[in-house]
């Protein structure tokens, strides 16, 4: 029996080496090491636990052997006391083991003499009187051996007890830690809906109509899409015939857009999950938008050919109007996809009057139009759709209560997986074997969310201070932000330092605040070029300079330049003129367009300016 | 005779002191030697005399080894240490002390009555 059980232990003690050695090697070289050192480690951890039973089993079977012997040489009931004594004591085996024998050697010299069964039964119970109460005398004797243990060994007795509470402490913490839960207190959805819906009724949202326009211009043909990537210089008359037929096709889609065009507001409803989580919220209809807007384009482009010029700026208004509409106060996304659709308007504009010679009156309406538009535009991008959408992923990541407001790891997880779409993870997948795993693969990251992650209070208040912070630049011109040294990114980095939620979610906002400062400045260029060719239908030549058109009336002021916070540059050549940003570098470069790393000229490069007239190629 | 637990703690490291300055003994050996060298006037109790053993073994006045005894046993043997030498002499110096102001109290009177 004795024998079974020491083999047992033994291969307990195997076992739980290799498990032993598995997670070393998994805490050590990371989960994804080579599997011939998992291995390894695990050979070791089994041989060494294998090695410290077998020496275990010895001790224990010598101890055993001992213990028979002693009662050869006691009688029972004294040896019973002994052995209540050293029971008491609760203390080192080996202390104990060495005290037992001493007392027992006692025992046994007090009972040499003895000669019969009487005398020994009378000099046991006076023994056991004379040695007092065993409880008392254990707890002495534990006292006095205490006492005696070197330093070392008792610097090592408090360390591992000290080791003991922290790991009992902290594994209370952990259990605190991953039984809280988040509560959803806050519909964010039905806020988002509220702010997004001006103090208007259903029949002056052009929202119905596009995305009626949208649902209905699903996909272009394949065949189609090829003639739509190609340059419109390149295409052959045939191939024109075919997009114009096939746009004729599409008129009922052209017709709502212009429909919707018409209303005064644009506001989407917002769909999310059955959990109303803000993340889930899709905008289906904006690739439709984008398809819409290239479509009205490349009409307008068919349409100028033909010389169909009132047409052409009708299909530009309405499609200028479109991304007005969607550069509202909506997601980022929807803002870059209206900011495009707004800068593909203005530069079929610059391409009709490059090409055509539109008359004074249709140029008059056109600028006109435009200029109604831009007095009610504020350029300022908008972030309250990104902030109510962390607002929500906060009440969602993490925990409530009166001892909550703790990260909650299993969303976490979800999120990052989700986000760096790692498989199919659903959320009900992250249970506790899964975040035990995570926590061994990323033991820095959990260590940082047990203890040092800002906590739902701080996390509301650094998103609150970003957003704030962003919402002042984006009042900023770039030439602006340059001046007083603005670096947008550091900024950011330092406030969400530590913060993994908000490291997974705060948009880059820099490239966006640009590009939202290219599109006005593109439009306001635009509005000159239209009213410098009304003043050469009208006076036979191009204006010397811009403020020559302020003074005649075709402008109301001049345009700034956002990269210089100066009028744009405008400089006659010949019977032509030039007009130009600084661009990018915010260098005056003479009105030369920056190259890429391939050479290519282009409009935004950061080492030219941006030319808007004369139109490149 | 019995003593008051108090007193006898008091001097019972000293008398355990003075019987080992003698020679090394183990535990049975040296409650033995207490009763006879005080004449049975003083005995320590065995629930005393180990933990005593092991305090004075702590503060180092003690050591203790396991070693054969003349029955060819293996028994606990204490010998007192060059610290516990002076200490011995130091505690003796204070009991001569003790005596003597003792008497100097009780005069004649110091013997029963």
């Amino acid at each position: 029996m004795k024998k079974s059980i020491a083999y047992s232990g033994i291969i307990a003690c195997i076992t739980l080496g290799g498990i032993i050695g598995y997670c070393a090697s998994v805490i050590i070289f990371g989960i994804l090491t080579e599997e011939y050192i998992i291995h390894l480690m695990i050979a070791l951890g089994a041989f060494i636990g294998g090695v410290l039973a077998v020496i275990r089993v010895r001790i224990y079977l010598r101890a055993d052997k001992r213990l028979a012997e002693y009662l050869t040489l006691v009688p029972e009931n004294a040896f019973a006391f002994i052995k209540e004594i050293i029971r008491q004591m609760r203390y080192r085996k080996k202390v104990r083991s060495d005290v037992m024998s001493e007392l027992v050697a006692h025992f046994e010299d007090e009972l040499r003499e003895c000669k019969t069964d009487e005398e020994k039964r009378r000099m046991v119970s006076e023994l056991v009187d004379g040695f007092g109460d065993p409880k008392l005398l254990g707890i002495l004797l534990r006292r006095a051996k205490k006492r005696c243990r070197p330093l070392w060994r008792t610097i090592t007795a408090r360390a591992l007890q000290a080791f003991g509470i922290f790991i009992v402490l902290l594994t209370m913490y952990v259990v605190w830690f991953l039984s809280g839960r988040p509560v959803v207190t806050t519909d964010y959805l039905a806020e988002l809906n509220r702010i997004v819906r001006p103090a208007a009724d259903q029949s002056q949202n052009a929202a119905p109509f596009y995305i009626k326009a949208a649902e209905m211009f699903k996909d272009i043909p394949e065949d189609m899409a090829e003639l739509f990537n190609k340059c419109f210089e390149e295409l052959t008359d045939e191939e024109k015939e075919n997009i114009e037929d096939w746009l004729n096709s599409k008129n009922q889609v052209f017709e709502l857009v212009a429909q919707g065009s018409l209303k005064p507001y644009y506001w989407p409803e917002y769909k999310a999950n059955e959990k109303k989580e803000l993340l889930s919220v899709l905008v289906p209809h904006l690739s439709g938008y984008r398809r819409i807007a290239r479509s009205l384009i490349l009409r307008v482009r068919l349409n100028a050919e033909k010389n169909n010029l009132n047409q052409a700026f009708d299909d530009i208004i309405t499609c200028y109007k479109l991304g007005r509409h969607l550069n509202g106060d909506f997601s980022l996304v929807e803002q870059l996809v209206g900011m495009a659709i707004e800068d593909l308007s203005v530069e079929a504009i610059r391409e009709i009057l490059n090409r055509h010679q539109p008359d004074a009156h249709a140029l008059e309406e056109l600028q006109n139009e435009l200029e109604l538009l831009l007095s009610s535009e504020d350029f300022f991008v908008e972030l309250e759709f990104e902030k109510l959408s962390l607002y929500d992923e906060i009440q969602r990541c993490f925990t409530d209560g009166p001892f909550g407001g703790h990260l909650y790891p299993a969303r976490m997880i979800y999120l990052s997986n989700t986000i760096a779409t790692v498989g199919e993870t659903h959320f009900e997948e992250v249970n506790f074997w899964y975040l035990a795993e995570q926590a061994l693969t990323f033991p820095m990251e959990s260590l940082r969310i047990l203890f040092a992650h800002p906590d739902k209070k701080q996390t509301f208040q650094q998103v609150d201070y970003i957003y704030n912070y962003y919402q002042q630049l984006s009042k900023k011109s770039p030439v602006e932000l340059r001046a007083e040294e603005i670096d947008i990114e550091n900024k950011t980095t330092k406030v969400i330092k530590g913060n993994l939620l908000l490291e997974m979610f705060i948009p880059s906002v820099l490239h966006v605040f640009e590009l939202n400062h290219r599109v006005k400045t593109e439009i306001y260029a635009t509005v000159v070029i239209i009213a410098a060719h009304r003043y050469k239908n009208d006076k036979g030549h191009f204006p010397d300079n811009l403020n020559e058109l302020v003074a005649a009336g075709y402008l109301n002021c001049l345009p700034i330049d956002s990269f210089s916070d100066r009028p744009l540059i405008y400089k006659k050549t010949g019977n032509d003129f030039i007009l130009y940003s600084i661009g990018l570098n915010f260098i005056d470069d003479g009105g030369v367009l920056g190259t890429d790393r391939g050479g290519k000229t282009g409009m935004w490069e950061d080492n030219g300016d941006a030319v808007f007239w004369p139109v490149q190629k | 005779m019995k003593f008051e637990s108090q007193l006898l703690k008091g001097i019972a490291p000293v008398v355990v002191l003075e019987i080992l300055s003698r020679g090394q003994m183990y535990g049975y050996e040296l409650s033995e030697a207490i009763k006879k060298r005080s004449k049975n006037v003083l005995t320590l109790g065995q629930g005393t005399l180990y933990p005593l053993l092991y305090n004075l073994e702590a503060k180092k006045l003690v050591k203790g080894s396991w070693q054969n005894s003349d029955s060819g046993r293996q028994r606990r043997y204490y010998s007192i240490t060059s610290k516990g030498k002076m200490e011995l002499s130091k505690q003796k110096e204070q009991l001569a002390q003790l005596q003597k102001g003792l008497r100097y109290v009780f005069g004649g009177a110091l013997s029963p009555a």
